[in-house]
C-alpha cells in the first residue's frame, strides 16, 4: 500500500481535571489515504472532536504518535510545524462563531493565503473571487459581512476559507448539524463536488449516521476515547461487528412510519469517562457482554476482509477476536 | 369527532427587533385532539417554536401576538390574565425544551423543584408532593428515584435531565404536554429511549402531545398526524402515513427528498435549492414560491388551504397550502410558470 496521507498510532489524549485523569483519546490508531473520506461517529464524550483537535495539533497529544506524509507532527512547536498546518485544514459546526464578524468575506478567505505569505494583495483578490465561486457564492459576495447571509451560505465561507491553501486534509467537525435540512444536502453535495478530480481527503465528524454511509468511503465508530470499529461504509451499515455499532444503528430514527418501532428501547447511558469500566468500555450496556469483557481489554483487529473490530464476541460471523488470536499463537 | 382539546385559529405573532419586524407566525390554525401526538415539522424560522410558546403566552422578549384565538376548555387562552395563566402552565399543560440545564434551576435539587411545582398547584403536604416525585421519577424510568430525587441537575446525563424535566411537567397529570424539540441536544441512543417513553406516556396516561422538530425521522417514529411549517405558515397537514407516503407540497417533497437514502449512497443528494425566507419581508405570496420547482404566475398570490374535497391526491384529512392542489382551478393557471 502507498503511503497513507495521515497515519494516527496509538493516539493519546488525557487531561488532568479536578477529578482526575480524562481519557478523552485513548489510543487510538487509523489511517487516512489520500483522496479518500473517512467518516468519525460517536456519541457525546466519545472522543471524536477531541482526536480532530489533537491532530490539527491545536493540542500537543499526551501520547503516541501523528503522521502527516510520513512525517512525525506529533512534538513539532509553532514554527515547525507551520509548513504542515497548510496541508491539513479545519471546517467547524458553527461557522457563525468560526468567522470574525467585522472582517468582509474577501478578507475572510484571503486570511489564510496572508498569513502563509501567498501571492501578492491583487492575486488574492483573484484568487478568493474564484474560490467564492468554487463555493457556490459568487465573486460578488467579497465585499460583503458574514452576519448578512444565511447559516449554510456562512458555512460556504468557511469552507472557502478552508480550501484557500490548497490543504490535502479537510477535517470537518460537524458542519452540517447547525444547518437546516433543506441545506444540509447542498453542502454535501458541494464538499463532494470539490474533492471529485483532486486527490483532496476528507476526515468528516458527525453524529448523523445516514448522511456519513452517503459521504464516507470508510467509517470509524468510538466510545469512551476508543475506535472499536473502523470499516468500509457499506460493511459497517450492512453487517456491524461491534455491538456498540449495531445499538446506534438501531437508534436512528427511520424516516418511513411504516417501519415504526415501539419497543422501549432501554439501552442506558454512556458511563462516565472519569471512571471508566474495567475490561471493554462498553460491557455495562453491551447485552452480549461476558465475565470475559469485564476482565480483558479487547484490542482492535482487523481482520482478512479489511473490517477492524474491538470486541471479544464480535457479531455476523466474523471470527471473534479470541479466537484469531489463538490461532495466530 | 370528539372536540379537540386545543383548537388554535389565526394565530399571527412578530417579533420586534433592531432590524426590522420578524413575522414569525403568520396565520397558523392548529387543532389537537385528546390523545394524540400531534407533530411540527419545520426549519429554523418556520414558526413552529414560536407556535407553541404563543399558546401559553412564553414569548421572548419583543415577541407579541397580533391575533389569534386558542380555545381550551371554553376559554380563550390568549385572553387570559398572567395570573390565570400560570393556573394553566404546569397544571393543564406541560412544557418540555430542547435544553434541560437552562430550564432546571442549578441550586436546587430536582426533587425540590418538583415539590414546588406540585405544592403550587396542588393542596398536599410536603410529604405527600415528595411521594408524588418518587413516583413520578419511576413513572420517567429514572433508575434509584428515591435517592436519586436529592440530587442536583448537573449530576444526571443529558438524557436523564430530559426525563426530570418530562417528569415535572408531568407533575400535575396535564392534558397537553408540549415538547419543543425535546431530543435535539442528545444523542440517538438516547433519542430513542426518550421518544419511546413519550409514547409510552401517552398510551397510559392518555395525554396530547405537542412534538416540535426539525427531524422527519423523529416524527416518522413518534406522530400520529404532522403538519408541516414553512415561513410562518402550515403548508401541509396530514396523518403520518399519508405524509410520507404522498406528500402533496412542493415542500414535503423537497424535505422527504433531501433524507439521505441508503439505497443511493454515493450518489449526490437531491438538496431543495436556494435558502429560506428573511421573515422581516416575507415573500408576497407562497413562502416557498422563490425556492419551489413549480413555482408558477399564481403563486404570488398567497394560496389557502385545501382539502381532499375533489382531489383525489389528497387522502382525507390531508391539507396543502399550494394552489398545485386547487381541484378546481382552471387548468391555464398551471401553463404560466413564474
Amino acid at each position: 500500500m502507498t503511503q497513507p496521507l495521515l497515519a494516527l498510532e496509538n493516539l493519546e489524549m488525557h487531561f488532568q481535571t479536578r477529578q482526575g485523569p480524562l481519557k478523552a483519546v485513548d489510543g487510538v490508531s487509523l489511517t487516512i489515504q489520500h483522496g479518500e473520506t473517512l467518516g468519525l461517529v460517536g456519541e457525546s464524550g466519545c472522543g471524536k472532536s477531541t482526536l480532530a483537535r489533537a491532530l490539527m495539533r491545536l493540542y500537543r497529544p499526551t501520547g503516541g504518535q501523528i503522521l502527516l506524509d510520513g512525517v512525525d507532527i506529533t512534538t513539532l512547536n509553532e514554527k515547525a510545524l507551520k509548513p504542515h498546518r497548510k496541508k491539513v485544514q479545519m471546517i467547524f459546526q458553527d461557522p457563525v462563531a468560526a468567522l470574525n464578524g467585522r472582517m468582509t468575506v474577501g478578507e475572510l478567505v484571503a486570511e489564510p493565503l496572508e498569513i502563509m505569505g501567498i501571492g501578492t494583495a491583487e492575486t488574492r483578490r483573484t484568487r478568493v473571487a474564484e474560490l467564492l465561486d468554487n463555493v457556490g457564492l459568487g465573486a460578488d459576495a467579497a465585499d460583503r459581512f458574514p452576519h448578512s447571509f444565511s447559516g449554510g451560505q456562512r458555512q460556504r465561507v468557511g469552507i472557502a476559507r478552508a480550501i484557500a491553501l490548497e490543504p490535502e486534509l479537510v477535517v470537518c467537525d460537524e458542519p452540517i448539524s447547525a444547518l437546516d435540512v433543506s441545506i444540509q444536502a447542498q453542502i454535501v453535495n458541494m464538499l463532494s463536488e470539490l474533492k471529485r478530480d483532486t486527490s483532496l481527503a476528507y476526515l468528516f465528524i458527525t453524529h448523523d449516521l445516514s448522511m456519513l454511509r452517503h459521504i464516507a468511503d470508510r467509517i470509524g465508530v468510538m466510545y469512551l476515547g476508543k475506535l472499536v470499529e473502523i470499516a468500509p461504509s457499506e460493511a459497517l451499515h450492512t453487517a456491524p461487528r461491534h455491538p456498540y455499532t449495531e445499538l446506534l444503528w438501531s437508534a436512528i430514527p427511520v424516516p418511513d412510519p411504516a417501519a415504526r418501532r415501539d419497543d422501549p428501547f432501554e439501552t442506558g447511558e454512556v458511563p462516565s469517562p472519569l471512571d471508566l469500566p474495567s475490561g471493554c468500555r462498553f460491557r455495562t450496556r453491551c447485552p452480549y457482554a461476558t465475565d470475559l469483557c469485564a476482565q480483558a481489554e479487547p484490542d482492535l483487529i482487523t481482520q482478512d476482509d479489511g473490517h477492524a473490530v474491538a470486541c471479544h464476541h464480535p457479531l455476523h460471523g466474523s471470527t471473534s477476536n479470541t479466537q484469531q488470536e489463538q490461532e495466530n499463537a | 369527532m370528539t372536540a379537540p382539546v386545543l383548537s388554535l385559529r389565526d394565530l399571527r405573532t412578530e417579533y420586534r427587533t433592531d432590524r426590522g419586524t420578524v413575522q414569525a407566525v403568520r396565520g397558523i390554525d392548529l387543532t389537537l385532539q385528546r390523545g394524540e401526538i400531534l407533530g411540527l415539522v419545520g426549519e429554523s424560522g418556520s414558526g413552529k417554536s414560536v407556535t407553541c410558546m404563543s399558546i401559553l403566552k412564553l414569548l421572548k422578549r419583543g415577541g407579541h401576538i397580533t391575533s389569534g384565538v386558542a380555545e381550551f376548555e371554553g376559554r380563550d387562552l390568549l385572553q387570559l390574565s398572567e395570573r390565570q395563566l400560570t393556573a394553566v402552565r404546569g397544571e393543564k399543560i406541560g412544557v418540555v425544551f430542547q435544553d434541560p440545564m437552562s430550564a432546571l434551576n442549578p441550586t436546587m435539587t430536582v426533587g425540590r423543584q418538583i415539590v414546588e411545582v406540585l405544592m403550587q398547584h396542588r393542596k398536599i403536604s410536603k410529604k405527600a408532593a415528595r411521594d408524588r416525585a418518587v413516583e413520578l421519577f419511576e413513572l420517567v424510568r429514572i433508575p434509584s428515584a428515591r435517592t436519586r430525587i436529592d440530587s442536583y441537575p448537573h449530576e444526571f446525563s443529558g438524557g436523564m435531565r430530559q426525563r426530570v424535566m418530562i417528569a415535572i411537567a408531568l407533575a400535575c397529570d396535564p392534558d397537553i404536554l408540549i415538547a419543543d424539540e425535546p431530543t435535539t441536544a442528545l444523542d440517538v441512543t438516547i433519542q430513542r429511549q426518550i421518544l419511546a417513553l413519550l409514547k409510552e406516556l401517552r398510551d397510559r396516561l392518555g395525554m396530547a402531545i405537542i412534538l416540535v422538530t426539525h427531524d422527519l425521522g423523529v416524527i416518522a417514529e413518534t406522530a400520529d398526524r404532522v403538519m408541516v411549517l414553512y415561513g410562518g405558515q402550515v403548508m401541509e397537514e396530514a396523518l403520518v402515513a399519508d405524509l410520507f407516503a404522498a406528500p402533496c407540497h412542493p415542500y414535503t417533497r423537497g424535505l422527504l427528498a433531501a433524507i439521505p437514502d441508503p439505497r443511493q449512497a454515493g450518489r449526490p443528494l437531491s438538496p431543495v435549492r436556494g435558502s429560506p425566507p428573511d421573515m422581516r419581508t416575507p415573500p408576497p405570496g407562497c413562502p416557498f414560491a422563490p425556492r419551489c420547482p413549480q413555482a408558477m404566475r399564481i403563486c404570488e398570490t398567497p394560496p389557502p388551504m385545501f382539502d381532499a374535497t375533489g382531489n383525489p391526491a389528497l387522502q382525507a384529512g390531508q391539507r396543502a397550502r399550494c394552489w398545485h392542489a386547487d381541484a378546481t382551478a382552471p387548468a391555464q393557471i398551471f401553463e404560466t410558470p413564474s
